[in-house]
């Protein structure tokens, strides 16, 4: 037996990893399967029929789903602009510091990564402050005589929120963006200078190209956890910025309709798995994306 | 016991697989007591699976390793009577060089001064004394190498298995430790198995060597005989360049036998005493440096026409390319520079006759 | 595109990132119960409120409470599993990372709810901090692998090998020699695995039961205007003690991997 644990090191690998993957079967695996089964089923009141059905599914797709289709749309297109906002503003950042930088590159990297670890609800609550009806914005524009009464149409909308989700979220951005940036040999893009590139065409042809598996790796980690956000819509939304995340938590909590709110939390997730597949498609397609192996 | 000293290691049917691949296929090998044997090997031929097998960092899937006469099959790395200088050299970042080179006697709880005292002792002898209090990443490449070394010679090992412990040094400072290692093994007396993709340090520093290909060894030998009479064409054309050329035996002629080469002629070469029956196929290897070649024709046995394409030179030698009507490749000849001046035999196009002498070509038979 | 526009858009960018956090501290200071411009005048009154906050002291008790356990386990376990995934030959090993990665790829929010589900629907636990935990310790597992996986591929396994090789076994040459070069990176995912179960709302949210924690106490505070400048207060403090932890863990990794200037850890 000792000798079997000595001459096996898989058999230690596993016996160390053993803990973790219980942890992740109980907490993930089952409460996610969990949630799947809980979509078939359905709830009147405070009785919930477990005989599996797909009608939770058939009323999301019914005239009277229509709400959850628009929010679930609406979410979809609030994430991906936030994500492609989010590339647009890291992007520059990451080759300034993988290309410009040259002795306090580490200072770069850590001013651009610690606000990733501030707390969530105080970077959303900042921009309540900004933006807010007698938030900062507004009455620093009065107190400046460059405008007379505050702007409403600052705060609670769509664009509040894709603003708010892209400032919580770029900081994730720059990093996979700068390792990719990082990754590619100067002289590489000395023989492009050397072959005729214009700085332009550099960038299209060469540097695109190769940081393409970090600007995917940033968007898809901007996109797929902002498509489940809570918070953000809740402090800044208003009704115009709604996401179907709220939805979700409503359906679970006052609505008591959790059968529907578990359908409603697949399908987004369906939705995100597709569109995020599609883009894959689309990346690999256009030979922006080539494996490199 | 009856005369015939043991051998330090001794493998048989030793096998290795890593999935579907083979790494070592059923290799039986003894090594003598005192040795320094070389693996020589392209890079995957199995070299340095081999070693790390022998220092338990790997374990086969069948076959046995027997150490100074105890079965180590199943000993892991800090029970076995070995150490590893390994190819990056592994020195401890967390720890100093003195730290580094006391490693190994940490078990034995020595008093503190003695445990000083040997480190020092092991640090001179690698001529590094004073350098102890330093961080690995404090000194020099061959410094640290020697570290390597003077910390894995510490525990009196009865077999030291070095992993391509130079090849991170440039070429000066590779030829001077290859001087110190043999320094160093001789005095003290240790069984050294090296692993090199160096032929010329494998010949330098081994008394014998073991080519090795697709975890098989190829030929075992010492690096004399492996040069001047390999035993396969594949161990010929791994030691350095060879000039091949395939033919049947017409007849043997004393010492001596008659060998056709399709469409190119006859040609005698020394069997070294063996008898080569009629008929045989067989391939005579030429070494470069065995040939001569010149502008006039010449008297003698072994004689071939050809045209001068290039000629190359290299300061003491130079080295010609001579096309032979009748042979894929060009007949490669290294000539000494003898003399100041380039002869004129040089240029391209020039008509030139090549020979050599009947003890100058090798016969292989497979 | 010129090293001097990018350094200046870099500079725009920064202050775009830390403009809005940093009017927490400013409006905390000021002497206003509305956050608004002009500043009116410098006051420590809203902190004084803070202090005397009783729900808010419990609140960081409660979240005290729990940093210290969720930062120890994740890191014991992201250790072992940095461990098995780095140095043994198991089989399945991307399929392993990839599923210790979900908990930073699935809405929060859906964990949140499913979590929900399991413990209280299914398996009738009753909701407290120690639920919490032990969400925080699903969200914190992947920060702590990729961050001990990330030191352990940095240094060079031959490392360990050579003390097998010098004769001290298994565990000794862990003691000896893995632990001590991994120390930068454990310390590194203690101090980031409490800042962020310290930080974390939606988890908690979700899986609490009478016991509020920090980042709760605010979200309720929220609602009420009156209570604003005490939570800036709040918010102010908590900015201060993620930034330094973070700066701690990122000089104490660092210091610990010489020559290495790839930020690994996110």
């Amino acid at each position: 037996m000792i000798g079997l644990w000595h001459r096996s090191p898989a058999l230690r690998g596993w016996a160390l990893i053993a803990p973790t993957l219980i942890i992740l079967m109980v907490m993930l695996v089952i409460p996610l399967g969990m949630l799947v089964a809980q979509s078939f089923w359905t709830q009147s009141g405070l009785t919930i029929n477990r005989t599996p059905g797909l009608q939770n599914y058939a009323l999301l797709l019914a005239p009277e789903g229509a709400i959850y289709r628009t929010l679930l749309v609406k979410s979809l297109w609030i994430s991906f602009a936030s994500a492609m906002v989010v590339l647009l503003f890291a992007f520059p950042v990451a080759y300034f510091i993988a290309f410009h930088v040259k002795r306090s590159r580490l200072t770069w990297i850590l001013l651009v990564t610690v606000p990733f670890w501030i707390s969530y609800l105080l970077r959303i609550f900042s921009w309540k402050i900004v933006l807010g009806f007698g938030g900062a914005l507004n009455s620093g524009l009065i107190t400046m005589s460059l405008i007379d009464a505050p702007i409403e149409a600052l705060m609670y909308n769509q664009a509040a929120v894709i603003l708010t989700l892209a400032h919580s979220w770029s900081a994730f951005a720059v990093l996979p963006i700068y390792v990719s940036l990082q990754k590619i040999n100067p002289q590489v893009l000395e023989a492009a200078f050397d072959l005729g590139d214009s700085a332009l065409q550099r960038l299209r042809r060469v540097i695109l190209p190769l940081a393409m598996p970090g600007l995917l790796a940033a968007f898809l980690l901007v996109f797929v956890p902002t498509m489940g956000d809570y918070i953000t819509p809740s402090l800044v939304g208003g009704t115009d910025g709604v996401m179907v995340g709220n939805a979700i938590a409503t359906l679970f909590g006052k609505q008591n309709d959790a059968p529907l709110g578990a359908a409603l939390a697949v399908a987004t997730m369906a939705a995100v798995a597709a569109l995020v597949g599609l883009i894959l498609v689309a990346a690999r397609a256009s030979g922006l994306w080539r494996s490199r192996s | 016991m009856n005369g015939i000293p043991a051998n330090m290691i001794e493998i048989t049917g030793l096998t290795k697989a890593f999935g579907s691949f083979t790494a070592i296929d059923n290799l039986t090998l003894g090594i003598a007591k005192g040795e320094f044997f070389a693996l020589l090997g392209a890079s995957g031929s199995g070299k340095t699976t081999l070693l790390r097998l022998l220092g338990g960092f790997e374990f086969p899937n069948a076959g046995r390793i027997v150490i100074d006469g105890q079965d180590v099959t199943d000993q892991r790395p800090n029970q076995r009577p070995t150490n590893t200088v390994f190819q990056s050299y592994a020195l401890f970042p967390h720890l100093t060089l003195a730290e580094n080179v006391g490693y190994g006697l940490l078990n034995l709880r020595l008093p503190k001064a003695e445990f000083a005292a040997r480190i020092e002792d092991a640090l001179s002898r690698v001529r590094l004394s004073g350098f102890g209090a330093r961080f690995p990443h404090m000194v020099s490449g061959g410094q640290r190498q020697r570290v390597a070394l003077a910390r894995a010679l510490i525990c009196k090992p009865k077999v030291l298995l070095l992993d391509e412990p130079l090849g991170a040094l440039d070429k000066r400072l590779r030829e001077e430790m290859h001087l110190e290692l043999r320094e160093i093994q001789r005095a003290a007396g240790i069984t050294f198995v090296l692993v090199t993709h160096d032929q010329e340090e494998a010949m330098s520093l081994a008394d014998r060597i073991a080519i090795m290909a697709r975890g098989r060894l190829l030929q075992v030998d010492t690096p004399r005989a492996l040069y001047e009479a390999p035993n396969s064409r594949e161990v010929a054309e791994f030691i350095s360049n060879v000039n091949l050329l395939d033919g049947t035996c017409l007849r043997q002629d004393g010492p001596d036998a008659v060998i056709a080469v399709n469409g190119v002629g006859q040609f005698i070469a020394c069997t070294d005493g063996a008898a080569l029956p009629e008929g045989t196929r067989v391939t005579l290897a030429i070494r470069p440096e065995k040939a001569r070649f010149s502008a006039r024709t010449d008297q003698g046995a072994n004689q071939l026409a050809g045209v001068m394409r290039t000629a190359t030179y290299a300061g003491d030698r130079s080295h010609a390319m001579i096309e032979v009507p009748g042979l894929d490749r060009p007949f490669l000849i290294t000539t000494p520079n003898r003399d100041r001046n380039m002869s004129d035999q040089d240029a391209p196009g020039t008509p030139v006759t090549i020979t050599w002498d009947r003890t100058a070509a090798a016969i292989l038979r497979d | 595109m010129s090293g001097r526009s990018l350094s200046l858009y870099a500079v725009l960018y920064l202050t775009f990132i830390y403009a809005p956090i940093l009017l927490l501290p400013v409006f905390s200071f000021n002497d206003n119960i509305f956050v608004t411009f002009p500043l009116k005048g410098f006051t420590t009154d809203w902190y004084a409120e803070m202090v005397a906050n009783v729900p808010l002291g419990k609140a960081l008790r409660s979240s005290l409470l729990i940093v210290g356990p969720v930062a120890l386990i994740s890191t014991g376990l992201g250790l072992m599993a940095a461990l098995a995934l780095g140095r043994s030959p198991i089989r399945f090993k991307a399929a392993i990372l990839g599923l210790l990665m979900v908990p930073l790829v699935v809405p929060t929010l859906v964990l949140g709810v499913s979590l929900l589900t399991l413990l209280r629907g299914v398996l009738g636990v009753q909701l407290s901090l120690a639920t919490v935990a032990a969400g925080h310790v699903l969200l914190c597992l992947p920060y702590s692998v990729v961050i001990l996986l990330a030191r352990l591929d940095g240094f060079d396994r031959s490392l360990e090998e050579a003390s097998l090789d010098l004769g001290q076994s298994a565990f000794a040459t862990f003691r000896r020699i893995t632990l001590p070069l991994m120390m930068p990176a454990i310390v590194a995912s203690l101090l980031l695995c409490s800042v962020v179960s310290f930080d974390e709302f939606l988890l908690a949210f979700f899986l609490s039961g009478a016991d509020a924690t920090l980042p709760l106490y605010i979200w309720g505070s929220l609602r009420f205007p009156a209570k604003l400048p005490s939570t800036l207060a709040l918010g102010t403090c908590l900015l201060v003690f993620s930034i330094c932890i973070v700066v701690l863990a990122e000089w104490v990794r660092r210091r610990g991997a010489p020559g290495s200037t790839a930020a690994t850890g996110l």
